[in-house]
């Protein structure tokens, strides 16, 4: 253990002693851009706009299905009417889209039902914490986490800007083939009891994954003639869309619970709600915890295509993994409420650094974003980290105040929202039904969306019923298409050359030692012990 | 009265006879207390809907009777369920216009999916784009007449084998007889310009918004060179973009190296084809079944929005040109060719058709 910390201590003291190499030139101009985008986000009327987004954030999160990237991109046409600068058009859609990971949580955690499609997975063991009555110390975990991740994700704005080229171009589509295989090995964790059951609930995530229109080929994949199942993009896509597949599968087998028991959400009754203080503690005492998951969420925000849905899980993972309590899944384990509720903060900061330096969206919330960049005047690239380097700053500065302001908000009425776990379940049900499917047809406003969540509510419940693990399937709907595509392209451009890549050989021997390494260290574990004896 | 005036008088009698012939029809149908919406077959925040969504404020002041405008997403099928219902089951009243961007192939690469005739269609006006194609520096060239030349080899990125955009490129480098790659399967433009810089690929083209917006950067910094373009049509001519105006078309190169007889090569003909087809890159229309007077009520608001100062201004902001467009007969006049065209070269057709099948 004391060699495993010290080997990460020396690796993060050189990547900051790289990191300072490199920066030396620029530190002057960073900080005087990092005042300046601070002085513009808190003057008129930017900051009114930032206060706009983060109340409309807040409900956004909190409402299940209704997500942050189809909210933003609605924004949009008020920015451009109301002729905002770019500034205060960046507190106005970024203040919104920064506050939903954090608020989605709450939804997760008190209900059971996913706020946002990126915070599924604070329901594994934020939810059951909830039902313990503890739904005060698992949202004061949450909170406090959402508002570090966050802030280490803007933090890596930040210092990305001096190293953003190797950051964002040292990988190619091999490598993210390879990445999307490691996140497969993470299904083990995710699979609790065991890891067969597991990895057949991942495989059936990633056939589901393969339905709709095949983006390489323009093939048509299991749809059976519907042209509904051909999906929803400009070039067709996934045919079973995110949302409504994990809102079916998560909050329909919760409602069903909460009908059929009868009574609250909170079955145990707990003198008062407090532990609020005690989670925030809990994210502190976990903070090495909270650092890596946040590093990871901002990783996966650079990698194309991914972003919180994938970041939350392989988070959720780690937290269990390295919290050794694999055989408590689902029991309200603190450490998979702190992980995740990190990670999926940490995703978004991630995310704009390629769109900044490059032009290049990973994902459809920076897609949107991009459009605003364009529509505002500024050109993404090199002028972003030079000449506009204080709006720059201005997107790091509004990604950390509207989750200090928010989650400020969130503290003062902690107490009134975790309440809401002790209201009867029969005045409960009507409304979060009206919302899960009002959010699952924002989909694509069409009628199958809700038979999506429907089929996935029926599947959900059989999986909870039989002890099947949803979070395995869940990954594998995620990393499935992703897998394809990358596959796909590395081997058309490489054909099996890619396999001799280093990138490609360094993660391979990464997934090999994650593999064995526990197997590896409990035999030795065992022989030293045997040996004192 | 010399030349000059005399041309300005002529111009300004056209102007007012065009104004009046334009409000004349407009006169009787009013769109006041109603709703009109842009239909946009694709999800929110992609780039179809965002362009819409810019729009939006400009076009509704241009519609008789002040109507509210709204846009109205409809997914799936890469555009076609949209495309289905306006032609086949939105209201008859005019209040539902289609922005499409791809109906045009899609009765050509998808026709069992299709639920709507090309020739019926009635088109209020589009957008005209260009596309461009560029190659990294690393190819040691500077012009595409130099292609054919390439040592190296060619790893030519795109969305899908179906992509008509790609397609030019493609029989370019086929008609050139030049070995290359095509890499399938990238995401978005985006993730285009990422596999260049990263080595990965060496050549790809983009629509010319993306080509001002993000390549136009990478030119300037010297890491990508454009090559040839698409090019617009004009009376009934592929001629280079008013916007491009150093860049030559694919035509121009192919023409250059090969000489006139190239012409009749079926390849040649189906890069013409392929002009054609692209020439609405993104159209307003409405279902056969909408009230002439209604269509003209509504092309006379889209004539205005056109030529709107403010808009113009806009959109060169934004997108960073001109949105130099197409009025309803203009569109027209272009969708009539591609009829006229692919009865009369069903060759052509087939190569285009077998080149969505394989590379």
């Amino acid at each position: 253990m004391t060699l495993k910390r010290s080997l990460g201590w020396l690796a993060l003291l050189t990547v900051l002693a790289v990191w300072i190499f490199l920066a030396q030139g620029m530190a002057g101009k960073i900080g005087a851009a990092s005042v300046e985008g601070l002085v513009r986000v808190f003057s008129w009327p930017a900051f009114g706009y930032l206060l706009l987004g983060n109340a409309i954030g807040f409900a956004v999160g909190m409402l299940p299905g209704l997500g942050g990237p189809v909210t933003m991109a609605l924004m949009l046409g008020f920015a451009f009417q109301l002729k905002m600068d770019a500034v205060e058009a960046f507190s106005f859609l970024l203040g919104m889209m920064a506050v939903t990971a954090t608020t989605g949580d709450i939804t997760s955690i008190l209900f059971g039902i996913p706020g946002e499609g990126s915070t599924a997975s604070t329901i594994v063991e934020g939810h059951p914490m909830a039902k313990k009555g503890e739904a005060g110390r698992a949202l004061g975990a949450s909170l406090m986490s959402s508002l570090m991740g966050a802030i280490i994700g803007a933090g890596a704005i930040a210092v990305a800007i001096p190293i953003v080229t190797p950051l964002v171009l040292a990988l190619g589509t091999p490598e993210f083939f390879m990445l999307t295989v490691a996140g497969v090995t993470f299904v083990g964790a995710l699979s609790g009891g065991s890891v067969v059951k597991g990895l057949a609930a991942g495989g059936l995530g990633f056939i589901f994954s393969l339905v709709g229109m095949d983006m390489q080929t323009a093939t048509e994949r299991y749809t059976f003639g519907t042209m509904y199942l051909w999906g929803g993009g400009e070039t067709g896509g996934a045919g079973i869309g995110l949302v409504p597949a994990t809102v079916g599968l998560f909050a329909i087998p919760e409602i069903i619970d909460l009908a059929t028991k009868g009574g609250s959400i909170a079955q145990a009754q707990v003198g008062r709600l407090g532990g609020v203080f005690q989670g925030v503690k809990d994210a502190f005492r976990h903070w090495w915890l909270v650092a890596r998951c946040s590093a990871v969420g901002t990783y996966i925000g650079i990698i194309p295509g991914m972003g919180g849905p994938v970041s939350q899980w392989v988070a959720y993972a780690l937290a269990m993994q390295s919290s050794g309590k694999q055989d408590k899944v689902g029991t309200g384990v603190i450490e998979g409420v702190v992980g995740p509720g990190a990670a999926n903060n940490s995703t978004l900061g991630g995310a704009l650094i390629p769109t900044i330096a490059f032009g290049i969206p990973g994902n459809v919330t920076t897609a949107i974003l991009l459009g605003a960049f364009l529509i505002l005047g500024l050109r993404p690239g090199t002028s972003m980290l030079t000449k506009d380097l204080d709006v720059t700053f201005s997107l790091v500065w509004v990604l950390v105040v509207s989750n200090v302001i928010t989650v400020s908000v969130c503290f003062l009425f902690l107490n009134q929202l975790a309440r809401l776990t002790r209201i009867k379940g029969t005045l409960l049900i009507p409304p979060l039904l009206l919302f899960i499917y009002l959010g699952s047809y924002t989909h694509t406003n069409s009628f199958g969306d809700i038979l999506v969540t429907l089929v996935f509510g029926a599947l959900g419940w059989l999986m909870v019923v039989f002890d099947w693990s949803r979070p395995a399937l869940l990954l594998g709907l995620v990393l499935g298409r992703l897998a394809d595509n990358y596959l796909w392209i590395t081997y058309s451009r490489y054909d099996f050359g890619f396999l001799t890549r280093p990138g490609v050989l360094i993660i391979l021997c990464v997934i090999l030692a994650s593999i064995f390494y526990p197997a590896v260290s409990a035999r030795l574990r065992r022989r030293a012990s045997e040996g004192g004896s | 009265m010399n030349r000059r005036s005399a041309t300005f008088a002529a111009a300004v009698v056209t102007l007012c006879l065009a104004f009046g012939a334009a409000t004349a029809g407009a006169a009787d149908v009013s769109f006041k207390g109603k709703t009109v919406a842009i239909l946009i077959p694709y999800s929110v925040g992609g780039a179809a809907d965002i362009m819409a969504r810019q729009m939006l404020p400009f076009i509704g002041k241009q519609i008789p009777g002040n109507p509210t405008t709204i846009i109205k997403n409809m997914p799936g099928g890469g555009g076609i369920v949209g495309e289905n219902w306006v032609y086949n089951s939105a209201p008859a009243d005019g209040t539902i216009i289609g922005q499409f961007s791809t109906s045009v192939t899609d009765t050509i690469f998808k026709p069992k999916k299709v639920k709507f005739e090309l020739a019926k269609l009635q088109w209020l006006g589009g957008v005209r784009e260009t596309t461009v194609t560029f190659v990294s520096k690393d190819l040691g060239i500077t012009k595409g007449t130099e292609l054919g030349a390439v040592k190296k080899k060619l790893f030519f990125g795109t969305t899908s084998i179906q992509s008509p955009r790609s397609m030019i490129p493609r029989l370019l480098l086929k008609i050139l007889g030049k070995d290359h790659k095509l890499v399938t399967g990238y995401g978005s433009s985006g993730d285009m310009r990422a596999a260049i810089r990263r080595g990965e690929l060496n050549m790809t083209n983009d629509s010319q918004s993306g080509y001002f917006a993000a390549v136009l950067p990478m030119v300037e910094e010297g890491a990508v060179v454009p090559i040839a373009q698409e090019g617009t049509v004009q009376d009934g001519k592929i001629v280079r973009d008013p916007r491009l105006p150093d860049l030559p078309t694919y035509y121009e190169i192919v023409l250059e190296l090969k000489g006139e007889s190239i012409r009749k090569d079926p390849n040649y003909r189906a890069m013409e084809l392929l002009a054609y087809l692209g020439g609405v890159r993104r159209g307003w229309v409405y279902a056969a079944r909408v009230p002439k007077d209604v269509f003209n009520t509504m092309a006379a608001s889209f004539d205005r929005f056109l030529k709107d100062k403010e808009m113009i201004a806009h959109f060169k902001k934004a997108i960073g040109f001109q949105l130099v467009s197409l009025n309803a007969p203009a569109a027209q006049a272009i969708i009539d060719k591609v009829v006229e065209i692919q009865k009369r070269d069903p060759e052509a057709l087939e190569i285009l058709k077998g080149m969505a099948q394989k590379p």
